[in-house]
């Protein structure tokens, strides 16, 4: 969206930076182009940074430290990249309304549960760069409405949520690019059966887990040691509380069936149906 | 062209957790607006130059000491003031009202029966009876109640428990009103909250997305320039 919006405004002075991390869902990185470098002219840098964020997560199993090393690396990779970009001096950022609401009482005492948003950490300080937020003084439904005006894609528009860290706090544990892998296609048939059933835009947010555990199943007349997935799909207004979804049992069979025989490693699937709270949204 | 800007509401935040909704909804109504915090500076609210201010419920009484309160002088700016649940108490008291704590509280679903044709309500109904009485069906979440009304304000809504549920001068197109208007159990909360920015405050639907992506793309462009 705020691609959209700075290309309409600024053209040619916009560059892209989008940096694919080999934590994306199936096919994301070649949509992206193709919506933004293709569709709508915008001039994108494609960085494929997989191996570097895979080989740094390489043993790690503590979420927080996944996070951080994530974050981490996204913040180095885009400062190689802008630096071979003459004289770029803005750097902008999605932030919306509820944010700006968020950081304003957590700077005063009033802030009761309140975290703070910073999409890109400390980054302008440490490249000496500026500030933009053009979609600052709107809420979430305000820039799906202007989406719309834009003429971005109905689906871009209204695609669930997706975490910064994106399939790295997905993936239990340590993430290995087999396991990766595996939860893009498992992933990519729970969300096209959902869209098929007409569920995904009466669902909040919709994913699914991988869980590094196996279990015994006999497929055929051998007995095979494979993966676990988990489905979690919620309803809820502002994310702050949530009800797991009732999404009907067929459409759910139809899902663990294609996940199983579509996806060879995966021989279990389960549905989480706990709600936040206790049980945050993301499993990590 | 027309700054989607220009027409703008204010609400002050007690720290209810249906404020944000109240934005939500001015801003459904075509109308720009932004939230402050109660305890803002009156420069800052006189700079941000707003046609109506808003005053949003919270979570703390009004007959406790050192509880939160408007900025005194925004009742003489000469703008229209809507106060929802505390912040309709909080002008009631700061006008020269009395608030009690009642010993009967109010949470859900409530009938009010509305009063001699206020600007607030004009038209606008879920019931009516034979006998002439036409009610809301509203939402309500509240302890206390203004028991006196301050000097210039009459009764235009009332349930048993809360004799003053809506209260207004209309010659200064102020008004209070202790149920939630920007919850959509209230039926007719939209159509109030767009009553009152539309015809009381004046304000235009000018905060359309095609307004709203010229004034971003146009502020985009002053921002970088040639950069």
């Amino acid at each position: 969206m705020v691609a959209a919006l700075l290309h309409r405004a600024i053209g040619k002075q916009l560059t892209c930076i989008f940096v694919d991390n080999g934590l994306l869902r199936l096919n994301e990185g070649d949509q992206v182009m193709e919506t933004f470098a293709r569709h709508m002219g915008v001039k994108v840098i494609r960085v494929d940074a997989q191996d570097r964020f895979l080989s740094a997560l390489k043993g790690v199993a503590d979420p927080e430290k996944k996070r951080k090393i994530i974050g981490g690396i996204f913040i180095d990779v885009f400062e190689e990249e802008a630096a071979k970009i003459k004289n770029a001096r803005w750097l902008a950022q999605g932030t919306i309304y509820p944010d700006v609401i968020e950081s304003a009482a957590a700077k005063t005492k009033k802030a009761h549960v309140i975290k703070s948003h910073h999409n890109v950490g400390g980054l302008p300080e440490k490249m000496n760069i500026k500030l933009l937020e053009p979609l600052r003084e709107l809420f979430k439904d305000e820039v799906r409405r202007i989406g719309e005006e834009l003429g971005l894609p109905h689906q871009m528009i209204y695609r669930h949520p997706f975490p910064g860290p994106g399939l790295g706090v997905r993936i239990l544990g340590e993430v290995k690019k087999e396991y990766a892998d595996l939860l893009r296609k498992a992933d990519a048939i729970y969300l096209e059966e959902l869209y098929r059933h007409n569920l995904y835009e009466k669902i909040s947010q919709a994913f699914a887990v991988f869980l590094p555990v196996k279990s015994v199943a006999v497929l055929g007349d051998a007995r095979a040691y494979d993966y676990v997935v988990a489905l979690r799909a919620v309803e809820t207004v502002d994310f702050m509380t949530a009800n797991w979804a009732h999404i009907p049992y067929e459409v759910l069979g139809i899902i663990s069936n294609r996940i199983i025989n579509e996806v060879r490693g995966i021989s279990r699937v389960v549905y989480d149906i706990s709600g936040k709270p206790p049980a945050t949204i993301e499993w990590e | 062209m027309t700054d989607p800007h220009s027409q703008r509401i204010l609400i002050l935040d007690f720290g209810s957790q249906t404020t944000q909704l109240i934005a939500r909804r001015v801003r459904e109504a075509g109308v720009y607006c932004e939230l402050y915090s109660w305890d803002t500076p009156v420069e800052e609210i006189r700079k941000f130059a707003p046609r109506g201010i808003i005053l949003s419920g919270g979570p703390e009484s009004v007959t406790a000491e050192e509880t939160p309160r408007a900025p005194r002088e925004i009742f003489d700016m000469k703008i229209p003031i809507l106060g929802i649940c505390y912040g309709q108490q909080a002008m009631a008291a700061q006008l020269g009202g009395v608030v009690e704590a009642g010993d009967k509280r109010e949470f859900g679903y409530a009938r009010v029966r509305m009063h001699g044709h206020s600007k607030l309500f004009h038209d606008l109904r879920d019931e009516k009876e034979d006998s002439g009485a036409e009610w809301l069906h509203v939402w309500m979440s509240h302890g206390d109640r203004v028991t006196r009304l301050p000097a210039g304000f009459k009764v235009i809504a009332e349930t048993p428990t809360a004799p003053f549920a809506g209260i207004a001068y209309e010659a200064r197109g102020s008004s209070g009103i202790q149920f939630h208007p920007e919850v959509t159990h209230t039926t007719q909360g939209r159509a109030i909250l767009q009553r009152f920015v539309h015809d009381i405050c004046g304000c235009g639907s000018l905060w359309t997305p095609g307004h709203i992506i010229e004034s971003m793309v146009q502020s985009v462009r002053a921002q970088v320039g040639q950069d």
